[in-house]
């Protein structure tokens, strides 16, 4: 029983581990992308290596996750539940990657009047991505409280939604910018919208889960 | 003769371990919470335990079979309960042994022509139907309460479930316990007095006979529940209703109460203290109860309509056929070991009324003015002793059932040195001396050795305390199936 305890403990620690990473990508991410606007390409660079390794990182993390709930048939009743939401919450961390890389291949242009909305929609983005990593612990650890991150990531993606938009309206309603430039600054407002949009993806299934826990 | 003699105990404890098992990590295995394999190393080891530790007491009650007075017959509806059991446990069904082993005690009591008790079958049977009910109830009560608890705990998933895991692991180590323990005297009870095994000196250390008949006994409910239990594990655990962990731990826990409801003298005072119906003491199906804890958390998860019916109907349909088929099984055995391989499975159980029962029926407060025709007349069996009886018109069902106890001869001689077959603990310095002056005593009735005893002052019995007299009953249960003139 000593031993169950134990890989029991072991899951928890390495699930733990696991939603850290998320915690430093989300902050790898704001802080990358404000240095891009800010012309810091090597710091820039960095942090989207950093985030790669995370990613890698979190998928070795993540199957081994799944490989003890299978074979030491650990939590079996919540089993299902808990390894979809780990695979949910994957596809975050992905985005995150996917958005650096991008940026880091396309390097695109950045007018100087987006620099400081970019800056409050990635604040809003990384504490959105923040609260579905304390959404996700506290149903571990106490469901109870899960209820207050699911609202406050609602919160923060409904605020990247508004900041999001108001770019994109600002770049086409500006004349300076050709067409090509402007799409493709709005596609990369669009990208990043896109990972509070996983998030908040991420909390609606875990709100089901919640309450099939209290069922 | 008598190692075959031991094998029809063997074969039961075998069919005990087969399908018993499942009443204890059934639930616990159906929910995945604990694997298979520990659930059968674990229950394997703690009945070898139970048996080993605590059925040296427990075998002092020679169990249901010591109701049979021939060891022919013990062995041949040993043998007859244990193949029902298997069979059906074979083709899937949960069935209960208990239910089984009255079947087969019924079969006997046809067979030898005796009076086959009506009330006390009837109030096994009341029993029967009664227990499953109670644990539908209070399942659906702890249920309820566990939920609301859970759910207002500010509780880790991690630590909820290894403490699901280690009450499941806990409650099945007990539960295995007292499973050996109390079914131990049901499998090598009856062999207590015939038992082909000799003290073994191992290392240095004396392991008595009678540790090794139950070593023995125990280790076949443990291959029982090593190679057969299985299917019937599934069954329990998944096929009638998809539990949930904390489904799963309330189906052990009720089973565990319900169990004690029915066989705890203390609860049985304290209901009577409150007023309230005391329910009777009779061996209640394990099986039985699980089924009724699984519905009643089916209703309180409003999840009554997803209660696998079709497996239900099995049960019900296999609780029906088991005591049917064991009975009928049994007589048939026991007709061709009679009279194909000339075994004795029977002595003939005589009824007389001399003067002795004469007075304690007065003293018991039975009108005897009716039964002075038959005062010295012998009867040859119970059934024509009752029909005379009855003809009467004067007794109720109650009172003839009393007449007929108190009438039986059972042949008592007292033999000290018949007692050297008992572990010496089991009696005081002082009983055992008092044993040596009786010696070669004889009594017709039991209730006359029983009384005689009672009244002696070296067993010291205080007959004002109800633990004092029941401990006092076993002992001399015991000692009558010893002493009695027939099982031998």
């Amino acid at each position: 029983m000593l031993n169950v305890w134990k890989k029991t403990k072991d899951l928890e620690t390495k699930i733990d581990q696991y939603l850290d990473f998320f915690i430093e990508a989300s902050l790898c991410f704001r802080e990358g992308l404000s240095l891009y606007i800010k012309n810091n390409f090597v710091k820039f660079e960095e942090k989207t290596q950093r985030v790669d390794t995370l990613e890698s990182t979190g998928d070795a993390f993540r199957r081994e996750i799944e490989n003890v709930i299978y074979t030491e048939l650990l939590i079996p009743e919540s089993r299902g539940d808990v390894l979809a939401i780990i695979e949910n919450a994957d596809s975050v961390l992905n985005k995150i990657s996917e958005v650096m890389t991008e940026f880091s291949i396309q390097k695109p242009f950045i007018p100087d009047f987006m620099g400081e909305p970019f800056v409050v929609l990635l604040d809003a983005t990384d504490r959105c991505v923040q609260e579905m990593i304390f959404s996700t612990r506290m149903y571990f650890k106490n469901l109870q409280e899960v209820r207050d991150h699911i609202i406050a990531v609602m919160h923060y993606e409904h605020e990247c939604d508004d900041v999001g938009n108001e770019m994109k309206r600002a770049i086409f309603s500006d004349n300076s910018l050709d067409l090509c430039h402007k799409l493709q600054t709005a596609n990369f407002v669009k990208m990043v919208q896109e990972v509070s949009d996983k998030a908040e993806d991420v909390c609606d299934r875990l709100s089901i889960y919640v309450i099939k826990r209290m069922a | 003769m008598n190692f075959i003699f031991l094998l029809g105990g063997l074969v039961l404890g075998w069919a005990l371990g087969a399908n018993n098992t499942a009443d204890i990590f059934g639930t616990a295995v159906g929910t995945k919470m604990v694997k298979l394999r520990t659930a059968l190393v674990v229950a394997s080891i703690f009945v070898i335990l139970g048996a080993i530790l605590q059925g040296s007491e427990t075998t002092r009650s020679i169990g249901e079979l010591g109701k049979i007075n021939a060891i022919g017959g013990s062995f041949t509806v040993c043998l007859a309960t244990g193949l029902t059991v298997i069979w059906m446990t074979r083709a899937g069904f949960l069935v209960s042994i208990t239910q089984a082993l009255v079947g087969g005690i019924v079969g006997w009591t046809i067979f030898s022509g005796d009076f086959l008790n009506v009330d006390s079958l009837g109030q096994i049977l009341k029993a029967w139907v009664i227990a499953p009910f109670i644990a539908f109830i209070l399942a659906f009560i702890i249920y309820k309460v566990f939920q609301s608890s859970i759910n207002n705990m500010r509780a880790n998933l991690f630590t909820i479930d290894y403490v699901y895991r280690l009450g499941f692991l806990l409650l099945g180590a007990l539960g295995a316990f007292s499973f050996g323990a109390n079914n131990i005297a049901n499998i090598v009870g009856v062999y207590i007095f015939s038992n082909p095994l000799k003290n073994l000196s191992l290392f240095g250390v004396e392991i008595s006979a009678l540790h090794l008949l139950l070593f023995v006994g125990s280790l076949s409910i443990a291959l029982g529940i090593l190679t057969g239990s299985k299917k019937v594990i599934e069954t329990v655990g998944s096929k009638i209703l998809k539990l949930s962990s904390l489904a799963g731990l309330v189906v052990v826990l009720t089973e565990t109460l319900v169990l004690l409801l029915f066989s705890s003298n203390t609860i049985r005072s304290l209901l009577r203290l409150m007023h309230l119906p005391a329910l009777p003491l009779v061996p209640i199906s394990s099986s039985q109860v699980v089924i009724g804890a699984m519905m009643g958390i089916g209703v309180a998860r409003g999840a009554g309509r997803l209660v696998n019916f079709g497996v239900l109907k099995n049960i019900i349909l296999a609780w029906i056929i088991t005591p049917l088929a064991a009975g009928f099984l049994s007589l048939v055995m026991l007709y061709f070991a009679q009279n194909v391989f000339q075994v004795t499975v029977r002595y003939p159980i005589r009824y007389v009324l001399d003067n002795a029962a004469m007075e304690k029926l007065e003293r018991a407060g039975i009108p005897i003015t009716a039964l002075h025709e038959f005062s010295g007349k012998v009867f040859p069996n119970g059934r024509t002793f009752k029909m005379e009886i009855q003809k009467k018109g004067h007794y109720r069902s109650k009172e003839i059932n009393k007449i007929i106890e108190i009438a039986r001869v059972d042949s008592i001689v007292v033999d000290s040195l018949k007692l050297n077959e008992i572990p010496k603990k089991w009696f005081t310095e002082g009983e055992l001396k008092e044993f040596k002056k009786l010696h070669g005593r004889t009594y017709v009735h039991s209730w006359q050795f029983y009384e005689e005893l009672l009244n002696n002052e070296a067993f010291m019995v205080d007959t004002s305390r109800l633990e004092e007299v029941q401990a006092f009953s076993k002992k001399m249960e015991l000692l009558i199936f010893l002493f009695k003139h027939s099982y031998q």
